[in-house]
């Protein structure tokens, strides 16, 4: 009786499931032009993450505000990330004139406190921030509240397109609001002014802050400054003046509520953001799922987004470019990558679409060897003819034997030997999460198959990554990681700072002048006329515009791309779930009328390409929201 | 007659000091084993310490490294000035020797301050223990409460009918859910209640904006965390319990209340349920201790914002002396519970005491 009742119980618990797991199909939406939405309260339900033990009281206090950041602070003005759209927000207008910018506020902007906005605000920013902006400036003078003018340094002046651009990036600019933070900005202001010009003999004199000389005792009394101002709590309404304003927020939840005051206030396309503390990706997957979230960035494992919009008829996925490249970069301490043809040949060992087709099959392979940037970006950037320079690996095991051989290796029963003698085994560093997992074991799997024994070392975070990397001595051999990334518009600049300024340079060892601590890496230019020195040509490409920065840019990629200093396997796409019964106004209707997963991807010259683009939060922040690009279909 | 009542009342100070020495030399002998225990856990307490914070800076990544990336990305500067850029903000040198950097923190502790984040200023592991421990304790302590008593009840059942369809039905359960680890139990109970049906919510701890009273909400979010904990504890206390009650049930006071007569029911709850307890009674005390450390993967599939998924942030952040902050706290509970858990064994039975 009881073995009959405990059967019975079994189906029923797996029928109940296997109906849960698979309750719909991935198929299209329709009827989203003409019937209404189901978001009459224009709500927008999300992820985000921000510090448990509390958001501080202010940007620059320490701790992350996360969505408050995203959709209550912004800057003068905002760059769209893959497009070179700039969207004027708390700037009126820039006016470049020479070494000169005049910036025009707007009259209607507001801090959330009820002050306006004026331009000591911003001069209280750069002075307290030193950051690559400031870098280029010589000084900022305020003419009146609305007016200031920047004046750049004229041994490194950005073109106007790159003055734009700069100051666009700095999208929280407007986070130091004078009427707060008086004392502190005037004392930077103060100490700024105090120092003596940087000497024209300085290495470092291009990444000067305001051209000065900041000397050790200088860079302490600033360090001071900016510490009592980090641990300054302002009392009252969080520093903001964006689109919308924290009303609650606890340890897992954070709502927002629309800035009624705003000066783009009729436009803004949700009245409340409910904001979920990021959980665990099963757990994120089963509310997307379930219908609980409205909008998240991000492109999970083929099967994962594929169960989220079968199980979900509501969801549609599109698919953006990310201007990054996954691949593999050397580590140049190593000895066994002195020898350009053993470089070469690895160029020819993986099968680089299927690492593409096991990490993310919506992506493009590449068969370049890494060049700094990601090749529909240098396509665009670069002469073609310049472009057609840089060499295409094909897959060939065979093409690999015969350039290890010609550098003195040789394969045994065992795998292979280098030319001292002795048995070829790597190492690979990568972060342990997807897809670089699968990345890490495919390699593995194809470099056995080759005959060179892999030793796969995971890490928790790019940081930890960056921080086994760069040491003496590192244990690692080479690393999965982007070989090529531009989260800032898609002027080459954006590019070469992933490269040289951030992780790649750093975690490749590349080699460096004794004396200065410079990277110091000669390449040959493009046309084969003479040679350049790469982290020289980097520091001015702002400068350049027109013919000189398409030829600059060409002697950094393809000059680089000849070295062979690691291995491109795919350009990437990243891309957005949206909840289509609540949120309006999304492009692609006859896409995600027939198949909620859309796998075509845009490019350049694609009409489409700017209004996908705009619907990443991270590309835009807040302002496809504050303009009703995005908003709630009600 | 007068000269001896005077000489009584002189306070003979030699004589008061020998019988105070006696006492203490006495006192001492006779809690030798308590104090032995103590001794032990002050050396268990330092090496906690040491051990925590060696293995933490000296691994590479620290907070310097962090909060340079941080710089990096927000100021788009580069890495090695960010670098420098982030020790004079932190205030904070990675390369000022370990052990100066221990002896400063023990210095700090004696003052009550378990470690000032090096990340945000003002926040210090004394906060954040403030802030995240109710959190943890209201799961885990109301978790282990149901699953003790439900352990116990079928624990002590199993034992008293055996062969029967209950104890299957029992045995089969424990080796089912403890065979499955809790977060496991957690990603299960979260599709089925959290996801297809509903009825619970799949992150966090309260929600201010469901309009539902305080607790009420509290008690919702914490719904499913506390059933995944239950099905595994509950499993484990029911097989302890088990273990206990057939050493129990051959007894001569079992197998008389059985010749006197007395129902079932009576015997297993005033004879066989009551003694097989004894034992548990102990582990109870150094569960409750465990639970102050928090379930970090039941945290952290919950999104619950418990002492456990914390430490796991700190620990991801390297900001060391939170995090050995934490760890000194949850360290310093477990070692006084198996101290009081040992002393209170020793009173129960003192062949232990007389043993050490």
């Amino acid at each position: 009786m009881f073995k009959k009742y405990l059967k019975k119980l079994f189906i029923l618990i797996v029928g109940f499931l296997t109906l849960t797991s698979c309750n719909g199909v991935q198929e299209g939406y329709e009827g989203y032009l003409t019937n209404s939405g189901k978001n009459a309260d224009k709500v927008l339900r999300t992820f985000g993450s921000w510090t448990r033990t509390g958001i501080g009281t202010h940007y620059h206090a320490g701790p992350d505000a996360g969505p408050l950041v995203i959709f209550g602070l912004e800057g003068l003005a905002q760059y769209v990330r893959t497009t070179d759209e700039i969207v004027m927000l708390l700037a009126e207008k820039f006016e470049h004139n020479g070494n000169k910018t005049t910036v025009t506020l707007r009259e209607d902007a507001y801090w959330q406190d009820g002050y306006p906005v004026i331009s000591m605000d911003f001069l209280s920013y750069y002075y307290l921030n030193h950051n690559e902006t400031a870098g280029y400036m010589e000084k900022i003078e305020e003419i009146d509240d609305k007016h200031f003018v920047i004046t750049w340094k004229d041994f490194l002046t950005p073109s106007d397109e790159a003055k734009t651009l700069l100051l666009a990036q700095d999208t929280k600019s407007a986070s130091v609001p004078y009427h707060i933070f008086k004392d502190f900005a005037d004392q930077a202001i103060e100490l700024t002014n105090s120092l003596e010009e940087c000497p024209v003999t300085n290495p470092s004199r291009n990444a000067m802050y305001f051209n000065k000389n900041w000397n050790g005792e200088a860079s302490d009394k600033y360090g001071q400054i900016y510490t009592a101002f980090r641990a300054y709590e302002v009392d009252g309404t969080y520093p903001c003046t964006g689109p919308y304003k924290l009303e609650d927020y606890n340890e897992t939840v954070m709502t927002l509520v629309k800035n009624e005051d705003y000066y783009f206030a009729d436009t803004i396309g949700f009245d409340k953001i409910e904001v979920t503390m990021n959980p665990t990706e099963s757990v994120t997957l089963q509310m997307l799922s379930s219908g609980q979230i409205d909008y998240m960035d991000g492109t999970p494992m083929k099967s994962k987004l594929e169960t989220v919009l079968a199980q979900n008829g509501s969801m549609v996925h599109y698919k953006i470019l990310d201007q990054g490249t996954i691949g593999l970069l050397f580590n140049l301490e190593k000895e066994v990558w002195e020898d350009d043809k053993v470089r070469e040949a690895f160029q020819y060992i993986f099968d680089r679409d299927m690492i593409k087709n096991v990490a993310n099959p919506y992506a493009e392979t590449s068969f370049y060897s890494m060049s700094g940037m990601a090749d529909y970006e240098a396509e665009k950037y670069l002469n073609p003819d310049d472009f057609n320079k840089m060499t295409l690996y094909e897959y060939n095991q065979n093409t690999a034997s015969t350039l290890l051989q010609d550098a003195g290796w040789e394969k045994k029963s065992d795998g292979w030997y280098d030319s001292n003698n002795e048995k070829v085994s790597l190492t690979l560093g990568y972060i342990g999460g997807d897809p670089h997992i699968a990345i890490a074991t495919t390699v593995q799997a194809q470099l056995q198959d080759f005959g060179i024994e892999l030793t796969l070392k995971s890490t928790e975070s790019p940081t930890s990554l960056l921080a086994n990397a760069r040491v003496t001595d590192s244990e690692y051999d080479f690393m999965i990681y982007f070989t090529a990334l531009n989260p800032w518009g898609s002027h080459p600049g954006g590019a070469m700072k992933h490269l040289w300024a951030q992780m790649d340079a750093a975690m490749m060892h590349i080699p460096t002048n004794q004396d200065t601590g410079r990277y110091q890496l000669i390449l040959d230019k493009a046309n084969g006329e003479g040679t350049i020195n790469a982290f020289d040509t980097y520091e001015i490409i702002y400068t350049l515009e027109g013919n000189e920065l398409r030829e600059a840019t060409a002697d950094l990629i393809v000059g680089f791309s000849k070295k062979n200093y690691g291995i491109n396997f795919y350009n990437n796409v990243t891309g957005s779930f949206f909840n289509l019964d609540t949120v309006g106004n999304l492009p692609l209707v006859d896409m995600f009328s027939e198949n909620r997963n859309i796998t075509k991807i845009f490019y350049y010259d694609d009409a489409e390409f700017n209004s996908l683009a705009n619907l990443n939060l991270a590309y835009t922040q807040a302002t496809s929201y504050s303009r009703g690009i995005i908003k709630a279909r009600d | 007659m007068e000269q001896e009542v005077v000489k009584k009342k002189k306070f003979d100070f030699k004589e008061f000091c020998k019988k105070a020495w006696y006492f203490i030399c006495q006192f001492f002998y006779k809690n030798r084993y308590f104090f032995k225990r103590l001794g032990f856990a002050l050396v268990t307490i330092l090496f906690a310490i040491m051990l925590t914070f060696l293995v933490l800076t000296l691994t590479p990544n620290n907070a310097i490294d962090e909060y340079a990336q941080y710089l990096v990305d927000t100021r788009r500067i580069p890495i090695e000035e960010a670098r420098v850029l982030a020790v004079q903000i932190l205030g904070y040198d990675p390369n000022e020797n370990v052990f100066i950097q221990l002896f400063r923190y023990i210095g700090n502790l004696f003052q009550g301050n378990l470690g000032s984040s090096l990340r945000f200023p003002g926040v210090t592991a004394n906060s954040v223990i403030a802030q995240f421990l109710p959190y943890t304790l209201f799961i885990s302590s109301i978790a282990l409460f149901i699953s003790f008593f439900l352990g116990i009840f079928m624990g002590s059942n199993m034992v008293w009918k055996r062969n029967k369809i209950k104890e299957t039905a029992i045995t089969s359960y424990i080796v089912v859910s403890s065979a499955i680890p809790d977060y496991l139990w957690g990603l299960i109970l979260l599709f089925i209640f959290g996801c297809s049906l509903g009825w619970f919510p799949l992150t966090g701890a309260r929600d201010p904006t469901n309009g539902l009273p305080v607790f009420i909400d509290l008690l919702w979010h914490a719904c499913l965390p506390i059933i995944s904990l239950v099905i595994v504890q509950t499993a484990s206390w029911a097989l302890m319990m088990r273990g206990s009650s057939v050493a129990i049930l051959g007894e001569d006071y079992i197998n008389a209340a059985r010749a006197r007569g007395l129902p079932n029911k009576i015997i297993v709850k005033k004879y066989l349920r009551r003694n097989a307890l004894l034992p548990l009674i102990t582990s109870i005390a150094i569960s409750f201790a465990q639970l102050f450390g928090g379930s970090t993967l039941i945290e952290s599939i919950f999104n619950y914002p418990g002492l456990g998924l914390q430490l796991s942030y700190y620990i991801g952040a390297r900001d060391y002396f939170v995090v050995v902050g934490i760890l000194f706290f949850t360290s310093f509970i477990i070692i006084i519970a198996n101290l009081i858990a040992d002393s209170l064994y020793s009173i129960i039975d003192p062949r232990v005491r007389r043993d050490a």
